[in-house]
């Protein structure tokens, strides 16, 4: 993160140190391929400042049938934008570290938007890059401190809209819900609607791309982010038990370090890290050891997988099956080695496979139990994928899983092309399987 | 055309579970539509005799039945037909459709997504593990059912699991060989199930595309997307599935929604030829036990917009069509609609609640005893609506 502290100490703000910042590492062709698109070379501000002032653009056209020519344009200059940033998402995930991608995934999924929302698209590239890749093995703490201020979250989960007197407790329930404590964490509703309270007039702000705002006076201002003291209730709040006196954006930290530190963030966060890496239903004591570790350590997230790597259980887990992403991924290193597919390539077969980034419809994001992805429409998406983009050339041998039944190794003795290799070898029940 | 028993077989042979002994042995077909985006049903079934719907859709409102080309068909005294609707309108005429208008969910987020999950799970949330069709595959013997998507639809979820089958674009030649292989290579593992139905679904495309191939060798014209994929659909379902679902988007009408004619037309033209190539292909014997649902998660605001369109609303309109039905009925619990009546004075309000009409529906297709039902449909009371 050096590179960042430098821009920043250059004059540049948080939020475009960070988006200019490549914080991982990639092979040449991949970077190159992430490196052209417009999502890695705009800031956020830029890009949400185009789409705010194309939006108004089309509201105020008179003409009806010139408005819906706008519209079509907005929606397709928004799609545009959504395509690159789940390619530069997809791309990183493909040719980076496998391991560490596979944490940044789990921390994309568990604070899920969906780029199809509002002005997302022009954020969501951002959200990763800024808010969950650098704290993706850090703290839990500041990973909930960063989509917490995020505009692509507070624009999903629709706190944009939540004011004094106007309450949406969208985001609060959530917040706890499924980025938090969990279901029967030990939240009331009236927990939920004080949370709500306290994150009054937490918003962003889509025009500060246009030139600089002058900040009016109690504001908070970073980069797109804002704190509109106009629309924050200040009154006091009794939030799980604690009183928070009502002043101000402080409030939204005290909340955050009351939610990442409660013992059911720990189990929770432990559990569904488990799940994801190790087990569908993992063992209770694994669970219980790693929630220890989450609570003596402050919510370090690289103390509690270390916990969890080490585990026999983890060691001597069954190999399980891929989800979509990871089949998508374990297609692309085999069959592009050096060169990334396009860009809407690889972006229409995570959709095919039901797993694309960004376009989870629901804050739940996908499944991470590997059973909700063992039926026939996943199979039957990877077997056609797996026609389509099995490559015609022999694979590397070293490339190859060893670990092949011997039906497996008869039918792909059968085969009479190397096309037909790779096509019958990527869809094996092997190859559906992580090794 | 008949599906061959082998293509039909890969799948037979995975079939569901037998139930409970006395559970009803299915000898209907049921065909649930969900268009979703929320179809603006105020101008699908029109409340023609409604002064208040006019003033209240200055440019989008269709004309009263008898004024003309662009007019609505008429119903009834109440009501009339949106004129792109003419084969389903003849249909009702015949007695071979109804309408039931307030209808919906409760939710009242007005939310697409969330909505459609709700009506989907069908059992008052929407963090559901099963779906309302898929539990009612579960309470019947011989049930086959299918959804025709390409992603596994949350009303489908749940015992037995539902083949998945994407019909609605270009069927992929595939080569007998690889699914040879597919097969071979997946008997003994224990992904046989979903596999052997992935399988089984390519099987039963190339089947169809190859049909299609010979049709266009005789000269037969080329049906429109939506038309086409019926037609599959009803070979599909007479090979032997009785519990299908479908999924037609694209009716979100924010703007330039169109009246008589325009973007909502358009599509209910094509919806309205597509079902009747559906129900043509099915052939009169096997239409007579079968039976239609055109369901969507709600409908959209009475008034019009700035934009010529309508907004996300609240209760909206169901549609049932069967060749066994007793139609040319609209159905229902049904309110005069005047300022006061409007739901939070913006939409339709709600008076006969989704989960209690498809209770209704499986009660007379299926017979089901009050403790399957309380499985399949938790918590709703049956509407009884006669119509079977």
């Amino acid at each position: 993160m050096q590179i960042r502290i430098m821009l920043i100490v250059a004059g540049l703000s948080g939020t475009l140190a960070n988006s200019l910042c490549a914080a991982e590492y990639l092979p040449p062709k991949p970077e190159q391929a992430v490196a052209e698109l417009a999502v890695s070379r705009e800031t956020p501000d830029a890009l949400v400042w185009r789409a705010w002032s194309a939006e108004r653009a089309m509201r105020q056209q008179q003409d009806v049938a010139k408005r819906q020519i706008a519209r079509k344009q907005y929606y397709a200059s928004l799609r545009e934008l959504r395509v690159q940033a789940q390619a530069r998402s997809l791309i990183t995930a493909a040719y980076g570290d496998p391991d560490h991608e596979d944490l940044v995934w789990f921390w994309l999924n568990h604070f899920s938007v969906d780029a199809r929302k509002n002005y997302l698209a022009a954020l969501v590239s951002d959200y990763e890059v800024s808010a969950i890749r650098p704290h993706a093995n850090g703290h839990f703490k500041d990973l909930l401190r960063a989509t917490a201020r995020h505009p692509a979250m507070l624009s999903y989960l629709d706190n944009t809209k939540n004011k004094s007197g106007e309450i949406n407790e969208n985001y609060a329930r959530e917040l706890m819900e499924l980025h938090t404590l969990g279901v029967g964490g030990g939240y009331t509703q009236r927990d939920v609607q004080e949370l709500a309270r306290i994150l009054t007039g937490v918003t962003y702000d889509p025009r500060v791309g246009g030139g600089t705002v002058a900040p009016k006076p109690g504001e908070v201002r970073d980069g797109l982010f804002l704190f509109d003291p106009k629309r924050h209730d200040f009154g006091d709040k009794i939030f799980l038990g604690h009183l928070i006196k009502g002043q101000g954006l402080s409030e939204l930290d005290e909340a955050i370090e009351i939610l990442a530190s409660h013992p059911s963030t720990a189990r929770f966060v432990s559990l569904r890290l488990a799940t994801y890496f190790v087990a569908d239903d993992p063992p209770e004591a694994l669970v219980t050891r790693m929630a220890q570790a989450f609570q003596a350590s402050g919510g370090d997230i690289s103390k509690v997988l270390a916990v969890m790597r080490s585990s026999p259980e983890a060691i001597h887990a069954e190999p399980r099956f891929k989800d979509g992403r990871e089949y998508l991924l374990s297609m692309v290193r085999l069959a592009y080695p050096e060169t990334p597919p396009a860009a809407a390539e690889i972006v229409s077969w995570a959709q095919r496979l039901s797993e694309a980034p960004f376009e989870r419809a629901t804050p739940d994001g996908y499944p991470i139990k590997r059973q909700a992805w063992a039926n026939s429409a996943q199979l039957a998406a990877r077997f056609e994928l797996a026609q389509r983009i099995g490559p015609p050339t022999a694979l590397s041998a070293q490339a190859i899983s060893n670990d092949l039944s011997p039906t497996t190794r008869e039918e792909l003795r059968k085969t009479r092309s190397a096309k037909e290799w790779n096509v019958i070898y990527m869809s094996s029940p092997e190859f559906m399987r992580k090794n | 055309m008949q599906i061959s028993r082998r293509a039909l077989l890969a799948t037979l042979a995975l079939g569901p579970a037998a139930t409970a002994f006395a559970a009803p042995t299915v000898d209907s077909r049921l065909l649930v539509v969900f268009l979703r985006g929320a179809y603006d049903a105020l101008n699908v079934l029109i409340p023609v005799d409604s002064s208040f719907y006019y003033e209240a859709r200055p440019t989008i409102a269709i004309a009263k039945p008898g004024t003309g080309a662009d007019a609505a068909l008429r119903l009834g005294s109440d009501w009339g037909l949106h004129p792109a609707l003419r084969g389903i309108h003849q249909r009702f005429l015949d007695g071979e459709t109804a309408f039931i208008p307030f209808a919906g969910v409760e939710d009242l987020s007005r939310s697409h997504f969330l909505t459609q999950d709700i009506m989907e799970a069908a059992n008052g949330s929407n963090a559901a593990s099963s779906g309302f069709l898929g539990r009612l595959a579960a309470e019947l013997s011989g049930a086959r059912p299918i959804a025709f998507s390409r992603y596994a639809p949350i009303a489908l979820a749940g015992s037995p699991q539902a083949p998945i089958v994407d019909l609605s674009r270009r069927l992929a030649e595939v080569s007998p060989r690889r699914l040879a292989a597919l097969q071979a290579m997946y008997q003994e593992s224990e992904l046989r199930t979903p596999a052997l139905e992935a399988v089984g679904a390519q099987r039963l495309k190339d089947e169809l595309r190859q049909h299609e191939m010979a049709e266009v060798d005789r000269g037969a014209s080329s049906p429109s997307s939506f038309e086409l994929q019926a037609r599959r659909i009803a070979r599909v379902m007479l090979s032997g599935y009785n519990i299908g679902f479908v999924d037609v988007g694209g009716w979100d009408t924010h703007v330039n929604e169109g009246g008589a004619e325009g973007a909502l037309a358009t599509k209910l033209t094509a919806l309205d030829v597509g079902l009747h190539g559906f129900i043509e292909e099915l052939g009169p014997t096997a239409w007579q036990n079968t039976v239609i649902v055109v369901i969507s998660e709600f409908g959209r605001t009475f008034r019009e917009n700035g934009d010529g369109g309508t907004d996300h609303g609240h209760g909206g309109a169901y549609w049932v069509l069967g060749g066994g039905l007793k139609g040319a009925r609209i159905l229902g619990r049904q309110a005069r609609l005047t300022p006061a009546s409007l739901n939070e004075g913006r939409d339709l309000p709600v008076l006969n609640e989704h989960r209690a009409v498809f209770a209704g529906l499986f009660q007379e297709m299926y017979g089901l005893s009050s403790d399957r039902m309380s499985r399949v449909l938790p918590g709703a009371s049956p509407l009884s609506l006669g119509m079977i």
